[in-house]
């Protein structure tokens, strides 16, 4: 849903603090940008907020100019200063990244009224390529490459999982290949049914996901694109890979 | 049937380069630090929070959809990193509120009473999802409608959950921990 930047607040009669600092950082354009530039034309206080922003942002660059600002940043990225990508969703940006990943599914109650208890789910994910079979590792993926998801439960738990792929924010299903089949129940060490082949294309996220209930595809997909937009965590990520072919 | 993944091609985001990293401190760079400065109450975290905001753009940021990288996009990743350190600055250290309320930042004069306090010296006690919604609230004046689409709830969620904040900042002030 796009929120139009002219939500001026009813009672104040001034635009959110947060649509004065998107009109500062250029993110309003045609009628957004005129009306708040409006506004401020006739309103001191939002005029002085405005003015003390861009004071800020000067003082910044005088401290600290945009070029050496960059440079540093990149600097700090090479050197392998960068910080851990957040659980779950944000990604690593190589697909040569770790790719065995102990998940903690979130604890949350069952629908029988039981307890899912924080039980650790660990997934392995190999690689099969011209009749061989090895852990993913430090092998790239690349088209005419199948990827099959092992995945140890402790005794007694049972879970249900699904494979989807995200391509920018759009979701697909693929184990189970079909929006309308349930998810794999699971219990103990067993492989997820089926492999996932890769035949190329734009880069894409794999999610695999594992949740204590049973929960429908069509519906783990909307919820995906939702978390996306909204730059949200989707529940029960127990590991991700990225996938692009153009990766060096 | 082995299931296969034919992804329609859509060019990612291209990599951040040094002139786009300079455009994007230069349109956004002071914003986000006043936002850093307000949760840490520390100018030199806060500055290196803000480097840290960046990083995370150069690791994350292919996954963006078009040209730009919205402001929102940089609030909610200065957010998780102030958070980030709040929590560990929490586990290494008391807290000292008082110390909190007397600790200034830019913003502070734009806010009402109440406001400081929530985002001042309580802030630490509040949950992440409560620490997003009092900003959205707070700090950056949305109305409930758009603060429901920020957060996923329902605007009656959110009108239910700012009353009981304030009702917990009054707590808070007269005394009370919980």
């Amino acid at each position: 849903m796009h929120v139009l930047l002219s939500d001026f607040d009813g009672r104040t009669g001034h635009p959110p603090r947060r649509d004065l600092e998107r009109w500062l950082a250029q993110e309003a354009s045609g009628e957004e940008w005129k009306r708040i530039a409006d506004h401020l034309a006739s309103c001191r206080a939002c005029e002085e907020y405005v003015e003390a922003c861009r004071g800020e942002q000067e003082a910044l660059e005088a401290r600290s100019p945009p070029a050496t600002f960059a440079a540093s940043v990149l600097a700090r990225a090479a050197s392998g200063a960068a910080p851990r990508p957040r659980w779950p969703f944000l990604l690593a940006a190589s697909a040569t990244a770790a790719l065995l990943l102990i998940a903690v599914l979130l604890w949350r109650p069952a629908a029988e009224g039981e307890r899912w208890r924080g039980a650790a789910a660990v997934v392995r994910v190999y690689l099969e390529r011209e009749g061989q079979r090895a852990l993913l590792g430090d092998h790239r993926p690349r088209p005419g490459d199948r990827l099959r998801y092992e995945i140890a439960l402790p005794p007694g738990q049972r879970a249900y999982a699904a494979l989807v792929a995200l391509e920018s924010a759009r979701a697909l299903p693929v184990l189970p290949a079909s929006r309308a089949a349930p998810p794999f129940e699971i219990a103990g060490t067993s492989f997820l049914p089926g492999s996932a082949a890769l035949e190329g294309g734009a880069p894409a996220r794999l999610l695999l996901v594992i949740r204590p209930a049973p929960f429908a595809i069509d519906s783990l997909l909307v919820e995906a694109e939702f978390a996306v937009r909204q730059g949200r965590t989707l529940e029960g990520v127990a590991h991700q890979l990225l996938l692009d072919p153009e990766a060096p | 049937m082995v299931p296969g993944l034919a992804f329609p091609i859509k060019p990612p985001r291209p990599p951040l380069d040094e002139a786009a990293i300079a455009e994007l401190y230069r349109r956004c760079g002071a914003l986000v630090l006043r936002r850093c400065r307000l949760l840490l109450r520390d100018p030199a975290e806060a500055e290196d929070a803000l480097q840290e905001v960046f990083m995370r753009l150069l690791r994350y940021g292919a996954s963006l959809e078009g040209e730009r990288v919205p402001l929102s996009w940089l609030y909610r990743t200065a957010e998780r990193c102030c958070f980030d350190r709040l929590r560990r600055r929490r586990r290494e250290e008391p807290v000292d509120e008082a110390a909190l309320a007397r600790e200034p930042t830019p913003i502070d004069e734009a806010l009402g009473s109440e406001a400081r306090e929530v985002l001042g010296r309580f802030f630490h006690r509040l949950p992440d999802k409560l620490k997003r919604l009092a900003l959205l609230h707070y700090l950056d004046g949305l109305p409930q409608e758009r603060i429901a689409v920020e957060l996923g709830w329902s605007r009656r969620t959110v009108g239910k959950k700012l009353r009981a904040l304030a009702e917990r900042a009054v707590r808070w002030k007269s005394g009370a921990r919980t």
